[in-house]
């Protein structure tokens, strides 16, 4: 709406300079012009007459109008406000996705640990199996394993506990001689 | 120009639109479709997130955290002295077959089963060919079987799993470890006694909203006393006895007296614990802990101990035993009194070593029988000795007015009939003898270990209680020395090894309450006498054969068993080989 105004009011403009315009060009050398309008054109008509047309664009260009503080305030808390949502979002996705990630590892990790403990079981149970069968075996006289008997055994008694080794004084090689020696 | 174009503004704006394509209709719809969508959307949101929430919780936690879907391991293993398993958990499964979802044909599916299974192929395919669904193709199948199926990725099986308690030593240690039946419930041994101790606890799995509790597998593991190996030498030279005397059971235990620790403790008849459904009841009880019997001459040296301890004799006393004594209607003779008669005066080591009825009565004549009736009760007769197997029964002693009014009770309890008593109690007062008079607790448990195997828990056990003196015990074990060197247990002896023993063969009452022809037989050994430390018992129940005493039975199964124990337990010969 307010731009539509404006464009009025700028073609209303142009209508009036093109006036104006028409009014120069008609009266070049009046002189005797309203006080207003001779202080405004006489210098472009005194000096050049022909080339008037072109200091009659200059016009001054169409501006944003100026916004009440208070409106300017509420646009910069928005800009703010947009950022900082956008950085909590960004926020909020990385610590949800961390944490989906997180509970991910974790599982993973357990399920790990419980394959683990299932392997370790059925090691045992295998080793133990084994064992309980080479016992078997080897109690049938057939494998010829003769039980235990102390007058085929050989008892050593631990020996006393040695005293810690001294250190050896060693014999000092570089004595200086007491006189030198002649080859 | 400006006039017109003022009024067609004013026109614009002014009126109410008349077409469908004036801004403002369209603003107005865009607007009202934008609200809608938002609604449905809250709407939608609201119903996830309220009506559904909890339901779509739970899926995604499902989808995310893969639980296991067998409750696995839910009691500690149980392992003797050196860590050997002796009872550990494991997961089995059932597999069943439905014909009707076969993707192969019937006979493909039988030679692939057959052949994984290990079964015959035509009887399979006759099965699958007999029922649509639900046929039991196998039972206990391992976990890597299991696996070699499941990747087959054959349609129309069924793998069920379960958890199953496994013990590998089979029937070596069910007199101990007892069974956990096929519901999961402890029925018998330790597994019963220390469920508590034996099942993990349950702990939150370390995953976020999980409601699940899972057990806590620690490393911690029941760890016993006992020695598997020394256990399965006792286990089949016990075996090899009863079988050979056609025995109704027997039993052989080996304890550190020090301690109390049992490091062997063997009975038969024995059951596999894996298999616990194909077993008699009677064999589900521990009979060394929960049967009574009358030990007879083994509770000689207690008795001889308790004479000196009150100091009523000395080792040196001379005793007349003139071979048979009369007590009313009753008659007390030595077993040898039709060949030998009457020894006539010998010494207190002579009547140990013959075993001497009628000396072991004159010797206990000369204590009030109120006095040893106490002792007896000192000695823990009719308490429990503490062991953790459950099921275990007190000894039988006459009242206490029966004992000290009838002079015939203190006659036989002399030579240790008239009362009863478990096995592992005799072996417990056995203990005293070989440890210096102290009373311990005899134990099977060492307690919870870990993977390192450092204790984490030990179960309590009272403080031992001292009942002889060092001298008492000395000069009893010294009489004991003699009884397997020159007297009734020279089946027993090995060469180079000092043992002190006694010899044991009591009448068995029998059902009408009268002492009939059974008999139990028994032999006590202490070794090394110079460094007392291994008790070792056996005990037969009704060997047959005339000449089945506790000499000819009992005495060389404890020689065998000793001459393991020595090797194993590094005892060095007490005197030099000759």
């Amino acid at each position: 709406m307010g731009f539509a105004v404006r464009a009025d009011r700028n073609k209303s403009n142009s209508v009036e300079s093109s006036q104006k315009r028409n009014l120069v060009l008609l009266h070049p050398t009046k002189k005797n012009l309203s006080s207003a309008g001779a202080e405004l054109f006489e210098a472009p008509v005194q000096a050049i007459p022909v080339k008037v047309a072109t200091p009659a664009n200059v016009r001054q260009l169409p501006t944003a109008p100026r916004l009440p503080l208070g409106l300017k305030l509420l646009v910069g808390v928005q800009q703010g406000s947009t950022v900082i949502t956008g950085g909590l979002v960004a926020t909020a996705l990385v610590i949800y996705s961390w944490t989906v990630y997180l509970d991910q590892t974790v599982a993973r990790s357990f399920d790990r640990l419980e394959a683990l403990k299932a392997s370790i079981q059925q090691v045992t149970t295998a080793n133990a199996t084994l064992k309980n069968s080479m016992a078997e075996q080897a109690e049938s006289p057939a494998a010829g394993f003769k039980p235990f008997d102390p007058e085929r055994v050989i008892f050593v008694a631990p020996a006393p506990a040695r005293p810690s080794v001294e250190l050896l004084v060693e014999p000092d090689l570089q004595a200086p001689m007491p006189h030198p020696l002649g080859y | 120009m400006v006039t017109q174009s003022s009024s067609s503004e004013h026109h614009q704006f002014g009126r109410r639109p008349r077409h469908l394509s004036s801004p403002r209709f369209r603003l107005v719809t865009v607007w009202t479709g934008m609200i809608l969508v938002m609604l449905g959307l809250s709407a939608r949101l609201g119903r996830l997130q309220i009506t559904m929430g909890e339901e779509l919780k739970i899926q995604a936690q499902q989808q995310r955290q893969n639980f296991p879907q067998v409750p696995r391991a839910s009691r500690r293993p149980i392992i003797d002295r050196q860590g050997n398993v002796l009872a550990v958990d494991r997961v089995v499964y059932t597999i069943y077959a439905h014909p009707m979802l076969f993707n192969r044909s019937p006979q493909e599916m039988a030679e692939v089963l057959g052949g994984v299974l290990g079964q015959p192929q035509n009887a399979l395919l006759q099965r699958f060919q007999e029922q649509e669904t639900g046929i039991q193709v196998a039972v206990d199948v391992s976990e890597e079987l299991t696996a070699r199926i499941r990747n087959m990725r054959l349609d129309g099986l069924e793998l069920l799993p379960s958890q199953q308690r496994f013990y590998p030593q089979q029937t070596l240690m069910s007199q101990l470890v007892g069974y956990v039946n096929l519901e999961g419930q402890p029925q018998a041994g330790l597994e019963y006694a220390f469920q508590q101790q034996l099942l993990y606890e349950l702990d939150e799995l370390p995953l976020p909203n999980a409601r699940e509790q899972l057990p806590n597998r620690d490393g911690l593991r029941l760890q016993l006393t006992v020695d598997s190996r020394l256990q399965r030498i006792a286990q089949r030279n016990l075996a090899a006895t009863v079988r050979q005397f056609g025995a109704k059971r027997g039993a052989l235990i080996v304890m550190d007296s020090r301690n109390g620790a049992i490091l062997s403790l063997a009975a038969a008849p024995t059951y596999d614990p894996n298999r616990y459904y194909e077993a008699d009841v009677e064999q589900f009880k521990n009979w060394v802990i929960s049967d009574l019997y009358e030990p007879g001459s083994t509770f000689k040296p207690i008795n001889v101990a308790i004479a000196l301890e009150a100091g009523l004799i000395s080792p040196n006393d001379y005793i007349y035993d003139e071979g048979r004594l009369q007590y009313d209607q009753w008659t007390i003779q030595n077993v040898d009194y039709n060949q030998v008669g009457g020894r006539g005066s010998i010494s207190v080591t002579d009547i140990l070593r013959h075993s001497s009825n009628v000396g072991m009565v004159h010797i206990m004549e000369r204590l009030k029988r109120s006095d040893y009736y106490d002792w007896l009760e000192k000695l823990g007769l009719g308490q429990l000795t503490g062991i953790e197997l459950p099921a275990e029964t007190i000894a039988q002693l006459k009242s206490r007015s029966q004992f000290v009014n009838s002079p015939v009770e203190a006659a036989t309890t002399a030579f240790g009939q008239g009362f009863s008593l478990s096995p592992i109690q005799q072996v417990q007062l056995h203990s005293a003898l070989a440890n210096g008079g102290k009373l311990v607790t005899p134990h099977i448990v060492r307690g919870l270990v870990d993977q390192d195997g450092n204790p984490t828990w030990e179960p309590t056990r009272p403080e031992a209680r001292t009942v002889f003196s060092k001298a008492t015990t000395q000069a009893v074990l010294n009489m004991m020395e003699d009884v397997v060197e020159t007297g009734s247990g020279q089946t027993a002896r090995i060469p180079n090894y000092r043992m002190g023993g006694k010899t044991g063969t009591a009448q068995k009452v029998n059902q009408y309450g009268e002492y009939g022809d059974g008999r139990i037989v028994s032999f006590v050994g202490i070794v090394p006498v110079e460094n007392p430390r291994y008790v070792v018992m056996a005990v037969l129940d009704e060997p047959l054969g005339k000449e089945s005493y506790g000499s000819t039975v009992a005495a060389p199964l404890v020689k065998s068993l000793v001459e393991s124990l020595v090797v194993m337990a590094g005892v060095p010969p007490s005197r030099p080989p000759e």
